[in-house]
C-alpha cells in the first residue's frame, strides 16, 4: 500500500480512538452536567428537563456520534458555567492565543536548538560540549512555571518590557502582539530548547561515529565541511521526529505558562473550567489539543518521508 | 582484538550521587527526627528571614520552612517513586509482551499507546485528576497512568531488538518456554535501559507533581509538597524571597543529581586533554632523535611512501598502551603491497596513521611517515609550513592539518572495509564522488567534473553510470557500493590507494571481480596500492610483496608471485604457521568405510515461502523450494552457498526455528542444538559462563524427578569446560571478558551439556582468526568422535566444507544439489 495512504488511514484511526477516549473518559464522572448545574436541591423533574435539553437522555452511542459531529461542525453545546455562551464560541476566542504562543515557541526551539546542538557536539568531550550539558541540565530541572515566574519578574516587573496578561491580536498591531507573546513563548520554549539541544547533540555524536564520516574525512573535508555537508542532514532526521513529539510538550507547557502570565488562551480556559467542573468545555479542549498534536505528527511523518531518500 | 575497557571512577557520576544524597539524606533524617512540626502555626514568627533557629526562615503562617521543605520533599518523592515504579512495572509488562510476541496484540496495544501519547502528559494527568477529584492518591493514579505508555514504548523497542538475537534462539533450542525467555533471558539485558528511563521518569514525576500543585490540583493543604510550596511562595517573592529560593533549590539539586546519574549509567569517559599534551612533548623529542639518524639507512631506491619506526598507541587512564611497535616499510611507485595479519595485529591502525585519520583515542607516539615531494605537486601550500628533507620527503606526522587535508582524498585515498555504511545515506552517489573534485579541484568547471566522475565510475566496471549518478546508496548492492568507493579513489587520480579489507564484506564471486578492478586500475593509472587483508589468498592474487604483521610488529616481508598467487618461503615461525593455516587442505575425514546407513533427519519435499513485502510481481518468494534429502547418523553434512541462497533458512527449519510451508521434516533424534556464527551474540551477555552452562541443567531439572544439586551441576559444567579445553576458572567470568575463540568453545560446551546427537554448525569459525579456526575445527572433530555426534555445517567456504564434510549440498535459489 502507498505510504501516504497508510499514514492517512492511521491518522484517521488515531483521531477516532482519541475521540473515543476523550468522550468516554468523561462519562465516568458521577452525576452529569445537569446535576452540577442545578445543584443538589433541584427536583427530579427539573433535572430530567435539563437532561433532555442537553440530550443526555439519548443512547450513549448516539450521543458519541453527535458529539463527534459537533467537534467538526463546532456545535458542542453551551458552557455550563458561562451560560448561553457556546463551547465553540469560548474556544474560538481562546484558540488563536494558544496557537500563536505555540507557533512562536516552536519557531524559537527550531531556530535556536539546531545550530546550538550542532556547534556544541562538534568536539565531543570538549569544553563547549560540557558547559552546554550543564546549562541544559539546569534549565530542564526548573519547572516551567518557576521559569515563567522569574521571567515575569525580570522582564515584566523589573525591566518593564511587557505587561503580563496583555494580549493583542496580530491584526491590531504587530509590535504589541510580539511584545505580549515573546516572553511567554520564551518561557514555554526554554526547557524544550534545552531538551532539543541535548537530543540534537546526541544525534550528531552518534552520526560522528559512523563510517561515512570517516569517508568524508578521508576525502579531505575539514571538520566544518564534515559537519555542514554530511552530518547536519543525517542528524536532523531524528530531530524532525523529536520536534513533532515536542509539539505535545509545548501544548502542555502553554497550559502552565498561560496561567503564569495570565494569558487568555486555551490553557487558562482549561484550568479554569476544570476548577468550575465545566466538563463540556474541558472535553472539547482536550479533543482539540489532541487533534493539533496528531495533525502535527502526521505532517512530520510526511515531511520525514519527503526528506529521507531511504524511506 | 585487544579489549579496551575503561572502568574508572567517573567524576560526573560522583557529582550526581553527591547532589542526590545532599537532598535525600536530610529528607530521610527529617522522617525520623525534626525540630519543628512542619504544620505548626506560629503567628509571632511570620515570614522571618533565615536565622540560626530557622535556617530557611519561616512562611506566612510562621511555620518553619526547612521542616516544611523536607516534609514536602518527602511527600513529593514518595509520590514520584510510587508512580514511576507502578508505571514502569505495568509498562514493562506491556512492552515485553507486545515486543516479544508481536502480531495483533502488539498492533492493538501500540495503537492505544499512540492515542495516549497524543495527549500532552500533563493534560492527561490534569483530566484524570479532575475526574477523580483532588488528593494525594488520585495524583498517584493520574501520574502512574501517564507513565505507562512511555515505559511500554521503550521496553517494546528493547524487546524487539533483543528477541532476534542468537542467544534467544539458543535458549529456545534448549527448550526454555516463552515466559522464561522473557523474564530470565531477555529482561536482564534490558535492565540498564529500564533503570535509566526510570530515573528520567522520576524527574518528570517531580516536575509534574509541581505543575499539578501549582494549578491547585495536587497535594491539599495543610500538608506541604514541593510543588505546592513553590506556588504558595510566589506571592511573597519580593517580601520573603528565601521562601521560593530555598524550595526551588532543593528541587533543582535533586533533579540535577538524578539526571547526572541517569546519564552516566554505563558511560565512562576518559580525559584526553592532558594525556595528549604529554604525548606531543614526547613526540617532539623522538623526532629530533629520528632526524639525526635519518641518513643511516641506505636509500638506493626512491619509494613514494616510506614508513620508519612508526609507533602508535591508545590513550588509557594509566598512560599510553602502545599497539604498533617500530613498524618500517617502503612502498614503491606502482607497487601493490599486501599487508596481512590476524585481527588486532595493527594492520588498519598502521593504514589509518598514514591517512592521518586515527580515532580520538589513538595517537602516533613515534617514528615518521615520509611522503615523496611529487605527491604534493598540485597541492597548494605555504613553503613555511611544509619542509622537505634532503631526499625530497615530507613527514606526514608533523605536517599541518590543513595541508594534510588537501592530500586526503586527492593524493591519498582510502577504500574502507564496510561498503554498506561508508557512504552518506542521504546524498546521491554522484554528489558524493563529485565532492572530492569540489574539495581538491575547486576551479574545475562543473561539466568537466561530471565527466571525470562518470569516467571513474566506468573504470570500476559500473554500468549505466548516468543513472547511478542520481541514485542513493541504499538502492545499490554491496558490490556496487564498493565500486563507488573505489571510484572516489580514482576520480582525483590518487597516487596511493589504501584498501582496507575491501572484499571481506562481499560474496565470493563479487569479491573476485573487485580484486580484478584493483589490478586494472593499478595498471591503467600506475598508482601504488596498499591492500590490507586477513585473507592470504586475497593478498596472493594481487600483491607484489606481502607484509606479515603480528601483534603490532612486522613479522616479515615476503615476495609474492602474484601471477600464480604463490608466496616465497616464509622465514619466521609465525609466517609459516599463517601460510600453513591459510592454504592447508588437510582433511579431517577418515576412511571409515562402511558406516551406519541409519538416517537421522529426513526431509520430504520441504518448502519455505516468504511473503514478498515490496511491490513485486510474485506474492511469495520461495526461499526453500521442494527439497528432499536424508542426513546419515554420524556423518558431517555440509550446505554451501552464497548469502541469501536459503541455506540458513533450511537449517533453521530443521532446528524448528523456522515454520515451513509444505513438506515434512522427520527427526530420528532429540531436537538439534546449534553453534552460531557470531559468538558475541549467541551467548547471553547478562550471564556468567557458569550461569549460561547451568541453564540447560535447570531446565532439565524442572522436567525430571531426579533433581541435580548445585554441586552436581558445577561438576558437570567443569567437566564440559575440560572437554572443550578451557580452564576451570573461566566459569566465574562474564562473557564479555572472553575472546572469540573462548566464546565459541563455550557455545560448543553448551551443546554438549544439552546432550544432543545432532548439532548444527552455522559458520562456526568464520568470525575467528585463521590459527584459532584450526584449533576449533580440531576440537569439533575430536568431540564428534568421542560423543558420536552428527554435524550439519553451513558455510560459504567451499574449502572448509571439503575438508570436514562427508556429504556436501550446494544450495542455490532454494534448491539443493
Amino acid at each position: 500500500m502507498n505510504y501516504y495512504v497508510k499514514k492517512l488511514i492511521s491518522f484517521v484511526l488515531t483521531l477516532f480512538c482519541v475521540a473515543l477516549l476523550s468522550f468516554f473518559l468523561f462519562q465516568i464522572i458521577p452525576g452529569d452536567a445537569a446535576v452540577s448545574k442545578l445543584g443538589t436541591d433541584a427536583t427530579a423533574e427539573q433535572i430530567a428537563e435539563l437532561r433532555a435539553e442537553y440530550g443526555y437522555d439519548q443512547n450513549i452511542v448516539v450521543r458519541f456520534f453527535s458529539w463527534l459531529g459537533g467537534v467538526f461542525t463546532g456545535d458542542l453545546g453551551v458552557s455550563i458555567k458561562y451560560g448561553p455562551i457556546t463551547v465553540s464560541e469560548l474556544i474560538g476566542q481562546r484558540l488563536p492565543v494558544t496557537l500563536w504562543l505555540g507557533l512562536l515557541s516552536i519557531l524559537m526551539i527550531t531556530v535556536l536548538s539546531i545550530p546550538i546542538g550542532l556547534i556544541c557536539a562538534k568536539k565531543p568531550g570538549g569544553i563547549v560540549d560540557k558547559v552546554s550539558d550543564w546549562i541544559s541540565l539546569v534549565f530542564m530541572a526548573v519547572p516551567s512555571f518557576v521559569q515563567g515566574i522569574l521571567i515575569t519578574l525580570l522582564f515584566g516587573i523589573i525591566l518593564n518590557l511587557f505587561v503580563p496578561g496583555r494580549y493583542t491580536s496580530p491584526g491590531d498591531g504587530f509590535r504589541e502582539f510580539i511584545q505580549g507573546l515573546f516572553f511567554p513563548a520564551l518561557a514555554v520554549a526554554i526547557p524544550k530548547i534545552a531538551m532539543t539541544v541535548k537530543f540534537m547533540k546526541t544525534s550528531v555524536k552518534k552520526e560522528l561515529k559512523l563510517d561515512y564520516v570517516r569517508t568524508a574525512k578521508a576525502k579531505g573535508n575539514s571538520q566544518n565541511g564534515i559537519m555542514w555537508k554530511h552530518v547536519l542532514k543525517n542528524s536532523l532526521l531524528p530531530v524532525i521526529t523529536f520536534i513533532g513529539l515536542i509539539v505535545a510538550e509545548v501544548m502542555a507547557g502553554s497550559i502552565m505558562v498561560e496561567k503564569v502570565f495570565n494569558l487568555p488562551g486555551l490553557g487558562l480556559l482549561l484550568v479554569n473550567s476544570i476548577a468550575n467542573r465545566d466538563f463540556n468545555v474541558v472535553q472539547a479542549i482536550v479533543m482539540y489539543i489532541a487533534i493539533i498534536v496528531i495533525t502535527v505528527n502526521f505532517l512530520v511523518d510526511i515531511i520525514y518521508k519527503l526528506i529521507d531518500p531511504r524511506t | 582484538m585487544q579489549q579496551l575497557k575503561y572502568k574508572k571512577v567517573n567524576i560526573s557520576m560522583l557529582v550526581g550521587i553527591f547532589l542526590t544524597l545532599l537532598v535525600a539524606l536530610p529528607v530521610l533524617v527529617s522522617l525520623v527526627w525534626q525540630i519543628y512540626d512542619p504544620n505548626e502555626i506560629n503567628y509571632s514568627m511570620l515570614l522571618q528571614s533565615p536565622s540560626f533557629s530557622h535556617i530557611f526562615g519561616t512562611d506566612d503562617y510562621g511555620r518553619d520552612i526547612y521542616s516544611r521543605v523536607m516534609n514536602g520533599a518527602a511527600i513529593t518523592f514518595a509520590i514520584s517513586l510510587f508512580t514511576v515504579a507502578a508505571g514502569a512495572a505495568i509498562g514493562t509488562l506491556v512492552g515485553a509482551l507486545t515486543g516479544y510476541f508481536g502480531g495483533v496484540v502488539d498492533e492493538v496495544l501500540m495503537r492505544v499507546n499512540d492515542c495516549l501519547a497524543s495527549f500532552p502528559s500533563i493534560l492527561l494527568a490534569l483530566v484524570v485528576v479532575s475526574l477523580l477529584d483532588k488528593g494525594t492518591w488520585n495524583i498517584c493514579i493520574a501520574l502512574g497512568l501517564v507513565f505507562i505508555p512511555s515505559f511500554a514504548r521503550i521496553m517494546r523497542a528493547e524487546f524487539l531488538k533483543e528477541r532476534n538475537k542468537d542467544y534467544v534462539l539458543n535458549a529456545r533450542l534448549m527448550g526454555a518456554d516463552h515466559l522464561r525467555i522473557i523474564f530470565v533471558h531477555i529482561l536482564p539485558n534490558t535492565l540498564p535501559i529500564l533503570f535509566s528511563s526510570m530515573l528520567v521518569g522520576l524527574n518528570n514525576a517531580v516536575l509534574a507533581e509541581a505543575g499539578l500543585s501549582y494549578l491547585g490540583l495536587g497535594v491539599q493543604p495543610p500538608d506541604p509538597s514541593l510543588g505546592r510550596m513553590l506556588s504558595e511562595a510566589k506571592t511573597f517573592i519580593f517580601g520573603a524571597p528565601w521562601y521560593e529560593i530555598s524550595t526551588c533549590l532543593v528541587m533543582i539539586i535533586f533533579i540535577l543529581g538524578i539526571t547526572i546519574i541517569s546519564e552516566n549509567i554505563g558511560v565512562s569517559g576518559i580525559n584526553l586533554a592532558h594525556v595528549k599534551k604529554r604525548i606531543a612533548k614526547l613526540h617532539e623529542n623522538e623526532l629530533e632523535a629520528a632526524a639525526s639518524c635519518a641518513n643511516a639507512g641506505e636509500l638506493c631506491k626512491h619509494p613514494v611512501l616510506s614508513v620508519k619506526n612508526l609507533e602508535v598507541g591508545f590513550i588509557e587512564d594509566s598512560g599510553i598502551d602502545e599497539t604498533i611497535h617500530s613498524v618500517s616499510f617502503d612502498l614503491e611507485k606502482g607497487e601493490i603491497l599486501g599487508v596481512v595479519g590476524e585481527s588486532g595485529s595493527g594492520k588498519s591502525l598502521t593504514a589509518m596513521s598514514i591517512m592521518g585519520i586515527l580515532s580520538e583515542k589513538a595517537v602516533i607516539t613515534g617514528g615518521s611517515i615520509l611522503l615523496d615531494k611529487e605527491c604534493f605537486s598540485s597541492v597548494k601550500y605555504d613553503s613555511d609550513d611544509l619542509k622537505f628533507n634532503e631526499e625530497g620527503y615530507a613527514d606526514l606526522t608533523v605536517i599541518p592539518e590543513n595541508i594534510y587535508r588537501r592530500l586526503r582524498g586527492g593524493k591519498l585515498a582510502y577504500v574502507f572495509q564496510e561498503p554498506m555504511t561508508s557512504l552518506n545515506p542521504v546524498q546521491k552517489i554522484g554528489v558524493q564522488i563529485d565532492e572530492i573534485l569540489d574539495i581538491h579541484a575547486a576551479d574545475m568547471p562543473e561539466d568537466e567534473q561530471k565527466r571525470l566522475v562518470l569516467e571513474a565510475m566506468k573504470d570500476t566496471g559500473l554500468h549505466e553510470v548516468e543513472k547511478l549518478y542520481d541514485m542513493y546508496p541504499h538502492e545499490l548492492s554491496g558490490g556496487m557500493r564498493q565500486r563507488v568507493i573505489i571510484a572516489m579513489a580514482l576520480v582525483a587520480r590518487a597516487e596511493i590507494i589504501i584498501a582496507d579489507e575491501p572484499t571481506t564484506a562481499l560474496d565470493a564471486n563479487v569479491a573476485d571481480v573487485i580484486l580484478d578492478i584493483f589490478k586494472k586500475i593499478n595498471k591503467k593509472y600506475g598508482c601504488s596500492i596498499i591492500i590490507i587483508s586477513h585473507d592470504l589468498r586475497v593478498i596472493g592474487r594481487l600483491a607484489n610483496r606481502a607484509l606479515i604483521m603480528q601483534k603490532g610488529r612486522i613479522a616479515e616481508i615476503i615476495d609474492v608471485d602474484e601471477g600464480k598467487s604463490s608466496f616465497a618461503k616464509p622465514q619466521t615461525e609465525y609466517g609459516k604457521r599463517l601460510l600453513n593455516a591459510a592454504f592447508t587442505t588437510k582433511s579431517f575425514l577418515e576412511e571409515s568405510g562402511e558406516g551406519s546407513k541409519e538416517s537421522i533427519v529426513e526431509l520430504d519435499k520441504l518448502s519455505v515461502f516468504y511473503k514478498n513485502r515490496k511491490n513485486s510481481d510474485e506474492k511469495l518468494r520461495k526461499v526453500i523450494d521442494n527439497v528432499s534429502l536424508k542426513l546419515i547418523k554420524g556423518q558431517t553434512t555440509g550446505f554451501v552457498g552464497e548469502s541469501g541462497c536459503g541455506k540458513t533458512t533450511l537449517v533453521k527449519a530443521i532446528a524448528g526455528l523456522q515454520k515451513y510451508t509444505e513438506g515434512t521434516i522427520k527427526l530420528n533424534c532429540k531436537h538439534p542444538a546449534m553453534v552460531f556464527q557470531d559468538p558475541y551474540s549467541s551467548l547471553n551477555p547478562a550471564f556468567t559462563v557458569e550461569r549460561i552452562l547451568r541453564e540447560p541443567l535447570i531446565l532439565q531439572n524442572r522436567g525430571s524427578s531426579e533433581k541435580l544439586s548445585k554441586e552436581q551441576m558445577h561438576e558437570i559444567i567443569v567437566g564440559m569446560l575440560k572437554e572443550t579445553e578451557l580452564e576451570e576458572e573461566i566459569a566465574s567470568r562474564s562473557i564479555n571478558e572472553l575472546s572469540g575463540g573462548q566464546r565459541q568453545r563455550i557455545a560448543i560446551a553448551l551443546t554438549l551439556i544439552l546432550k544432543r546427537e545432532l548439532i548444527i554448525l552455522d559458520e562456526p569459525v568464520s568470525a575467528l582468526d585463521v590459527t584459532i579456526q584450526e584449533q576449533i575445527l580440531e576440537l569439533l572433530m575430536k568431540l564428534k568422535k568421542e560423543f558420536g555426534l552428527t554435524y550439519i555445517l553451513i558455510s560459504h567456504d567451499e574449502r572448509l566444507v571439503a575438508r570436514i564434510c562427508d556429504r556436501v549440498y550446494n544450495v542455490k535459489n532454494g534448491h539443493c544439489t
